[in-house]
């Protein structure tokens, strides 16, 4: 409660000096309007941004956003694990692949924006496209990095109780190595929301990225700064989200036996 | 097979033919942890082995689980020849071992329920074990919410629970504190047991509390001594008996020690499991 009271003064006082510095003649802020003007803004225009046909909802571009950022991490999570698993239990393949991987991995899933957009258009595809390339491989080499550090003693203990392989992979290989994929997926989120944002104000016309364009080109700084703060919350909500899954669902893999 | 039940060695449950292990290290020569172990154990016998640190007790413990084939002789179980883990072979390692995401209730199901064993027939046998470990009211507790101790018994009553008709354990006392190993010999070495237990221990103390105490020399482990104990129970550790055995297995250990320190005053080199896993595949 304290610390939450903490943050919520700290985000306030902010918000204050830019109000007051804002009023104030010390220096002009006219491309940097205060909270209270682009909300107000906001509120004017009915909750709808964009000029003509682009015109739309602001909740539509936080789901759009959203949504294409979701299914692309859950794309590369579960492939990114199935995949990992299978180039690890199979030596050749593993020396073979990796390679592949450790050169695709490095690339900033910004990087990837002009060719989503060659091979797959302006459209939801392109942007899962970018998600899942920006997370899968870093996701491919940290489940082949949980797998390496696996405990050996629970696959004995596993063995002893009479699991077959099948069952210790599902039972205690995959449960050993799921909390830490997840971690790096939720390190590697802040990269994948970016380069969604990204291809939204490059190409595609709609989401919270796209927002932040149009305000450049209708040289609205009420609405770059109402795209800006919807882009901090909104990923500060699904960072926060990913953590309560991490804490919630994958809660074992911070403790040591 | 058959047949082989009705004659006299029924009643011998374990048996190592000359079973020898050796593996190869990544900066020396190819170590030989155990050599041409003979032994036999019977049903409901406890027998421990006693043995220097690093002479390959848990190398020879590994290889009767079927964790690790050995590379000579072979290991017979009820009749057969061991290829693979079994949960008949039961298993208490050093450290407990649990699966961190599993509570302690789901810790001693786990075995019976890969097994398939019918849901009431588990959810029985699991509560049993829970009150013959005093733990029935942890069962929703997770292994990080339990003491060192706690976790210890949940891991022997996850082996008790497979109803195996060996038990094979590793040093399963050693990292407990006084009380709760005191209590944990008397629950499963106690004069009530009827188990046929093969205990790897290095305290005298507890290698006393079997039936047979089998020595093991400095590595690579060869038995070198075998001592029928035949204490009454509940042992009187002042009794004129049980002070002889002692005096005698620690002298027996201690010459076995001094012989295999170097000429030059320095330690013998151990096994280490760690090595010993190393060099063997996952599956």
């Amino acid at each position: 409660m304290k610390r939450l009271l903490l943050s919520l003064a700290s985000i306030g006082l902010l918000v204050f000096l830019w109000e007051w510095l804002y009023r104030s003649d010390i220096i002009n802020l006219f491309y940097f309007p205060p909270p209270s003007q682009f909300i107000t803004f906001l509120f004017e225009e009915n909750f709808n941004l964009g000029l003509g046909p682009e015109r739309q909802n602001i909740f539509v571009s936080i789901v759009a956003s959203s949504l294409r950022v979701l299914i692309g991490l859950i794309f590369s999570f579960s492939l990114g694990l199935l995949i990992g698993m299978g180039i690890w239990s199979i030596p050749l393949v593993n020396s073979m692949m990796m390679p592949i991987v450790r050169l695709f991995a490095p690339i900033a899933p910004i990087a990837w924006i002009p060719l989503a957009l060659a091979i797959f258009g302006i459209g939801n595809v392109s942007a899962v496209f970018l998600v899942f390339m920006g997370t899968f491989f870093i996701l491919v080499i940290a489940t082949i990095g949980a797998l390496n550090s696996i405990d050996r003693n629970l696959i004995n203990v596993a063995k002893t109780l009479g699991a077959d392989s099948s069952q210790i992979w599902r039972h205690v290989i995959v449960p050993s190595i799921i909390p830490n994929v997840f971690t790096i997926l939720r390190i590697n989120f802040i990269g994948a929301w970016m380069a969604v944002l990204a291809a939204e104000m490059v190409g595609l016309r709609d989401g919270l990225g796209a927002i932040i364009l149009i305000g450049r080109e209708s040289s609205n700084p009420d609405l770059i700064l109402v795209g800006m703060t919807l882009i901090g919350i909104v990923g500060f909500i699904f960072d926060a989200f990913l953590i309560k899954i991490q804490k919630r669902i994958f809660w074992w893999s911070h403790i040591n036996i | 097979m058959e047949s082989h039940q009705h004659i006299s060695t029924e009643e011998v449950v374990l048996e190592c033919k000359g079973i020898g292990l050796s593996y190869k290290s990544e900066h020396s020569e190819p170590v030989e942890a155990i050599s041409n172990i003979n032994l036999s154990v019977q049903r409901n016998e406890i027998v421990s082995v006693i043995g220097p640190s690093g002479c390959g007790k848990s190398s020879l413990l590994s290889v009767i689980s079927g964790l690790q084939a050995p590379t000579k002789g072979h290991v017979i179980h009820e009749g057969k020849i061991v290829t693979q883990p079994s949960f008949k072979r039961s298993m208490v390692f050093q450290q407990p071992h649990l699966f961190p995401w599993a509570n302690v209730y789901s810790n001693i199901e786990w075995g019976l329920k890969r097994r398939n064993v019918e849901k009431k027939k588990r959810e029985e046998k699991v509560k049993r074990i829970l009150s013959d470990i005093g733990l029935s009211k942890w069962a929703k507790s997770y292994p990080h919410e339990l003491s060192v101790g706690m976790k210890m018994r949940v891991a022997v009553g996850r082996a008790l629970a497979q109803h195996a008709n060996l038990l094979l354990m590793d040093e399963p006392f050693a990292a407990l504190d006084y009380q709760t190993r005191l209590l944990m010999q008397k629950f499963m070495l106690g004069d009530a047991s009827k188990r046929t237990i093969l205990l790897v221990t290095h305290s005298i103390d507890e290698a006393l509390l079997a039936d047979r105490v089998i020595v093991l020399s400095q590595r690579p482990g060869r038995i070198i001594d075998e001592v029928k104990v035949g204490l009454v129970k509940p042992i009187d550790p002042t009794a004129k008996k049980y002070i002889q055995l002692k005096t005698y297995l620690a002298n027996k250990i201690q010459e076995e020690v001094m012989k295999s320190v170097n000429d030059d005053g320095s330690w013998p080199s151990a096994v280490r499991m760690k090595d010993v896993w190393k060099h063997s595949p996952v599956d």
